[in-house]
């Protein structure tokens, strides 16, 4: 009892090391995730975690995440997110397929066609291929056909002061005002639209080679299209971004942007990816945790980590709260992450690693964060989901939604923020309006096509 | 109709402002309404532009602009899956150009100095604008410095007839007034008979005066329309743009007034030809969203995905059937007025002025008792009765701009074309097939007026009107003197068609008057003959000039329907990061101006084509947070049929090479936006240099500030006159030796971008949008 009492004590005290942004080092996260790995978890399904109780939890939350989400006037309810996996066709691909996926010397995959491609059970850490595995087990999650969403804010959010002023909180007779509590300077809030329409390793789709239309004509040799749109402010009103996305990982995205002073589409650079996107705290790749191309990184597997996370949100959209209103107010389910390091390999980029948390159920990500290029821990990332089987799902209370098929089965993305520990300030990315809509090839030629950038503006 | 506009437009401004005062703070505006959402955005802002080249700084523009953008949308409307009705309304005030005398230094409206390329008009500045023939008295004893020798001819004249107030002629001013040696033209100095100091000086008028001109767009505006910037570029003024569009299945249609843009290049348009563009305003400075005039059209445009090897497929097709509208130049009036606006209104007001036949004022009364005179009361101004269009600046002869040529507003006159984009494995592709007007304007001479003499030896004697002999000694010529009667001779002859004129002269069509006096068997048939076996009629116009074979013509600018096909491709090269594109287009019998030819007009095959490089890059040491997006592009345009020099022919150069380079940075999270780039026009070698930062201080203000910067083009700066070479400054003095080639007509075109450089600029804008 008092052995158990005392390793506790020290779990708590190394998970309760304060951090320091400048002093944190990705070993320094390593460590943590060691030191915790076998921790043992001293709240049950129903507690509500108040900051007096923080200790218990603080094993569950990656140490550099803890200042975001503890705090004095925290309320974190604790409830089991309970059986998030994926759909039955995507587990039968995964079945199907399993032991055809390869991995190429340089990283890539080869022999692919659907389901999970290789099972995470085997992931020895520390090992260099099997974080190549799982970034593709990530690449290949089961997606549906892809996210819609209607509304996407981009939030930004400064450290300290309040935003009841800012026109978000009274845009649109003041339905935000709901979602946006707590404090924190809301400096700048843009909007807009967002889809990915997936085209290959469609587990769903396997009456078509787990390709959309077969994998011909407009999806041929393509992984999928993804189109991000901005509605407002009226400087940005018009600007969007179309990137294609190929099935050979070795071939670059292509992309392009339509700039409306120009009104005009301008193919785009890859290396925009790693750029800040129009000044938020992401880069275009750190969409979902992780959103770029695996071959220009290396990657090593970590190992597995118990996390708590907002894995199956009880609202439909994220109601944010705390000192400097980044954190979700919400239920948070204890879960069994894989964490992967990766390594960026362009002189370029501005990480020099970053760790990526997936759960190993359905596959999504919850966690990240990233180091610059002095090794100082930068920015973290937490990532809020909600069920598509649950019935406040179906109706999105603010924003029209697409609808989402029965048995869809996906832990759709709530929302994404980014948390810039260094300079203070985070971009929240509620996403609402959310839906995995069935999509037809014609939609898809329609809204996905390059000339559609110019269509109606 | 257009007071309606205005007034409605000033009343959209001060509803808006107030509402904008009082209303919360909002995003765009989206409610359900109309049976649909309707969405409204816009801005208000305010930029002060201030000229601070040339040694003087003063407010040159003060704009107030409005801008709202609204939207009734609508979806699964009858066969269309989506509906939208669409406008861009955008009034605007430029303070500094209404308020002028008080605001702007004495510039614009009401003032009394000169624009930034022009200098006060007067005797010195532009003899022959200001005193007609006078000149030629000039170093008679009691007749210096053209003290009114003659009664009429010139604008002056009003002023000596007693016509107008004195003040009247600060509403003029003196451009493209370089001697042929580059310095600066003075009547006193020409007059000395250096070639080198011979100047052509135009005048030019800056209160949107009523000039004949027939059909001549953006010379005669009303100065509130113009300090509005509703001028004949801003048809159906607020109202930018307005239209319908609709989707059906993988059709978008769109028709009403709008842009529509093709093309890869930045900052030059070869593809993007649809609209014409408005440079009057602020030059290229403002983005071409800005200055792009909308057109009516209607466009269609069917994607169709992949075919054979391509994907990403569309096809438009494009009919503009607005009536035509070329390219803006500006009023002569305005702060950034392009130099070609202001040529127009100088030839305008040739023709308003000089054409007309002479008449005398109220100061010549005396002369109706003087028995010596000829004067008899229908000398007078006026006394012919209410159509009476005589002028005491007039000299009885057709010359200066008498119309403007624009297509007819008809069926067969609309534009249209197709543009078919698509992917080819990397490529991005856009192949483009255009029919339309040329929408940059090109003069020609439909008349000239040749000396009889020319055409009839035994009337050689006249072809010089006051002869050397007067101007060595003041003696009388033929028994008549040089005086009042000279000019009235013109206007008798051409009334009576053979009349005891002095000097008699023929207007005739450019072609056949050459023709016609190489068969006259006259002084100057062989040069004729000459430029006729050369096909350069500049060999005939500036040799013949000092012996006044040709008194210049009257002019009009002409449109021609000409084809252009483009090809345009981008292209992303993973390796280095860096998205090239590639424009190119080739119009067939493009209308241009060769001063080669007797009418100045001329036609050739023009090939575009441009290169540009794309890259965001890493500055570490700049931004370790964002990257720097640096473009660069190489641009050419070549005239296929290209002929002549640097100083005759085509007023430029066979190959037109422009570089120019941009960059945008970004700070504080893409608040802070710093802007600058640099061009480079190869053939004047001139330079324009601007940068500017944006700050975006929350959604709704921003502030921006910066500077343009223009020089070069001093190398070359002169052009050959051709009919008008007569009236280079000395006028025949000294014969041969006299340099033809001057800055006017065509010499700012050599200039290039440096036409403009004296109109270096610091700006500062606040806007408010919502």
């Amino acid at each position: 009892m008092i052995k158990t009492s005392l390793r506790l004590a020290v779990l708590a005290a190394l998970a309760a090391q304060p951090l320091v942004g400048s002093a944190f080092s990705p070993e320094d996260h390593m460590a943590w995730i060691k030191a915790n790995q076998e921790a043992q978890p001293q709240f049950v399904d129903g507690d509500t975690i108040t900051y007096d109780k923080a200790d218990l939890v603080r094993p569950f939350i990656p140490a550099e995440q803890q200042e975001t989400v503890l705090f004095e006037g925290m309320d974190m309810k604790i409830k089991d997110a309970g059986d998030v996996s994926p759909t039955d066709s995507y587990k039968a691909a995964t079945e199907k397929f399993a032991g055809q996926a390869t991995i190429a010397a340089d990283g890539a995959i080869e022999n692919y066609t659907s389901g999970r491609p290789f099972d995470p059970a085997t992931f020895t850490p520390g090992s260099e291929e099997d974080g190549w595995k799982w970034v593709w087990n990530w690449m290949y999650r089961w997606q549906s056909a892809g996210l819609k969403v209607n509304e996407v804010h981009w939030v930004w959010v400064r450290e300290g002061g309040e935003h009841s002023g800012h026109d978000i909180m009274t845009a649109d007779g003041g339905q935000y005002k709901q979602y946006y509590t707590g404090g924190g300077n809301f400096e700048r809030v843009l909007a807009g639209p967002y889809q990915r329409v997936l085209m290959s390793g469609r587990a769903d789709l396997p009456d078509t080679n787990y390709r959309m239309n077969n994998g011909e004509g407009f999806a041929k040799n393509t992984n999928f299209r993804e189109y991000t749109g901005f509605t407002s402010p009226f400087d940005i009103a018009g600007t969007a971004f179309l990137i294609l996305r190929y099935d050979d990982p070795r071939k670059p995205d292509d992309s392009w942007a339509y700039i409306p002073s120009l009104r005009r589409v301008r193919r785009i650079s890859v290396e925009v990816k790693s750029d800040s996107l129009l000044g938020t705290d992401h880069t275009l790749e750190d969409f979902y945790g992780f959103n770029g191309r695996p071959l220009e990184h290396k990657w090593q597997y970590v190992g597995t980590a118990r996390i708590l996370a907002v894995a199956r949100s009880r609202t439909r959209d994220t109601i944010y709260y705390g000192p400097n209103g980044w954190a979700p107010l919400d239920d948070w389910a204890l879960r069994t992450m894989d964490v992967v390091q990766m390594f960026p390999q362009r002189t370029g980029h501005p990480y020099s690693t970053k760790f990526i948390y997936s759960d190993r159920e359905s596959g999504e990500s919850f966690y990240a964060n990233a180091f610059d290029k002095a090794g100082e821990l930068w920015k973290v990332w937490q990532i809020q989901k909600v069920w598509t089987e649950d019935p406040h799902f179906k109706e999105s209370p603010v924003i029209k939604q697409d609808p989402t098929p029965e048995g869809t089965r996906m832990l759709a993305f709530q929302s994404i923020n980014v948390i810039d520990l260094q300079n203070k300030r985070g971009t929240l990315v509620p996403c609402r309006g959310n839906s995995f809509p069935t999509v037809e090839l014609s939609d898809v030629k329609k809204t996905h096509d390059v000339n559609y950038l110019t269509e109606g503006r | 109709m257009k007071r309606t506009l205005r007034a409605f437009s000033i009343g959209a401004v001060a509803l808006s402002s107030s509402f904008l005062v009082s209303a919360p703070a909002e995003a765009r505006i989206q409610i359900d309404a109309l049976g649909g959402e309707v969405e409204i955005n816009g801005f208000l802002s305010s930029e002060a532009r201030a000229r601070v080249g040339g040694g003087e700084s003063y407010l040159n523009q003060w704009i107030q602009r409005l801008q709202i953008e609204a939207s009734a949308n609508y979806e699964d409307v009858g066969v269309f899956d989506t509906l939208s009705f669409v406008t861009v309304v955008r009034p605007e005030f430029d303070a500094a150009y209404y308020y002028g005398d008080d605001i702007a230094s004495g510039r614009h409206r009401g003032g009394d100095k000169p624009s930034y390329m022009g200098s006060p008009f007067n005797f010195q500045t532009d003899p022959v604008g200001f005193g007609g023939f006078d000149y030629l008295c000039n170093g008679v004893p009691g007749l210096e410095n053209g003290s009114g020798c003659f009664s009429t001819g010139g604008i002056n004249k009003f002023v000596q007839q007693g016509l107008w107030n004195p003040a009247e002629l600060n509403n003029f001013e003196v451009i493209l007034n370089r001697a042929a040696n580059g310095t600066q033209f003075g009547a006193a100095s020409a007059l000395s008979g250096d070639a080198q100091l011979s100047g052509f000086p135009l005048f030019v008028p800056l209160d949107g005066r009523e000039l004949a001109c027939r059909r001549c767009t953006n010379v005669d505006n009303d100065l509130l329309d113009i300090a509005m910037n509703n001028n004949d570029s801003t048809r159906l003024y607020p109202f930018r743009e307005l239209y319908v569009d609709a989707t059906v299945g993988d059709w978008w249609f769109r028709v009403g007034k709008q842009q529509i843009v093709w093309g890869k290049t930045d900052f030059f348009r070869l593809q993007d030809i649809i609209n014409p563009v408005d440079f009057g305003q602020h030059f290229f400075f403002d983005s071409f969203e800005d200055i792009r005039i909308p057109q009516w059209i209607a466009s269609a445009q069917w994607k169709f995905g992949d075919w054979g090897p391509t994907t990403d497929n569309a096809i438009q097709f494009v009919w503009n059937f607005d009536e035509f509208q070329g390219i803006g130049l500006g009023n002569p009036s305005g702060g950034w007025a392009h130099p070609f606006a202001k040529e127009k209104g100088t030839f305008a007001a040739f023709n308003h002025y000089f054409s007309v036949e002479p008449c005398l004022g109220p100061n010549s009364l005396a002369l109706l008792q003087d028995p010596a005179s000829n004067v008899t009361p229908d000398a007078f101004c006026g006394s012919r009765g209410p159509g009476d269009q005589r002028a005491p600046s007039g000299f009885g002869q057709p010359v200066g701009l008498s119309y403007e040529d624009r297509p007819e507003y008809e069926l067969g006159n609309t534009e249209g074309g197709a543009r078919w984009e698509f992917r080819l494995g990397e490529l991005h592709l856009a192949l483009s097939a255009y029919s339309a007007f040329n929408d940059v304007p090109v003069f020609r001479f439909h008349s000239v007026n040749v000396a009889q003499g020319q055409l009839d030896p035994g009337l050689v004697a006249a072809a010089n009107p006051c002869g050397e002999s007067f101007l060595q000694n003041g003696a009388v010529y033929n028994g008549t003197a040089c005086n009042d009667e000279l000019i009235f001779a013109y206007a008798e002859y051409l009334a009576t068609d053979g009349g005891a004129g002095v000097v008699p002269i023929t207007v005739m069509d450019p072609n056949q008057a050459i023709q016609a006096i190489a068969a006259g068997g006259g002084p100057n048939a062989a040069l004729a003959q000459q430029a006729l076996d050369e096909d350069n009629a500049a060999l005939f116009y500036t040799g013949s000039a000092s012996g006044l074979a040709v008194l210049g013509g009257q002019t009009d600018i002409q449109y021609q329907r000409s084809q252009t096909l483009g090809l345009s491709f981008d292209y992303f090269e993973s390796f280095t990061g860096t998205v090239f594109r590639v424009e190119s287009s080739v119009t067939i019998d493009e209308l241009v101006n060769n001063t080669r030819k007797a009418n100045w007009v001329d036609e050739s095959e023009v090939m575009r084509w441009s290169i540009g490089i794309d890259r965001p890059t890493w500055i570490k040491w700049l931004n370790k947070d964002r990257t720097f997006f640096l473009s660069t592009q190489l641009f050419d345009t070549w005239y296929l049929d290209h002929e002549g020099d640097k100083h005759t022919g085509y007023y430029t150069d066979e190959h037109n090479f422009i570089w120019t380079f941009f960059f945008i940075g970004n700070y504080m999270r893409d608040r802070v936006t710093p802007l600058g780039f640099l061009v480079w026009e190869e053939a004047s070698n001139s330079w324009v240099a601007g940068f500017n930062t944006e700050w975006k201080i929350d959604n709704h203000w921003s502030v921006k500030g910066g500077l343009h910067t223009i020089w070069g083009g001093n190398e070359n700066f002169r052009h050959d006159s051709g009919p008008f070479s007569t009236f280079v400054v000395p006028f025949g003095a000294n014969g041969v030796g006299n340099n033809y080639a001057q800055h006017s007509v065509f010499g700012a075109a050599h200039e290039g971008i440096g036409a403009l450089r004296a109109n270096d600029e610091l700006f500062f804008q606040v806007k408010y949008q919502f």
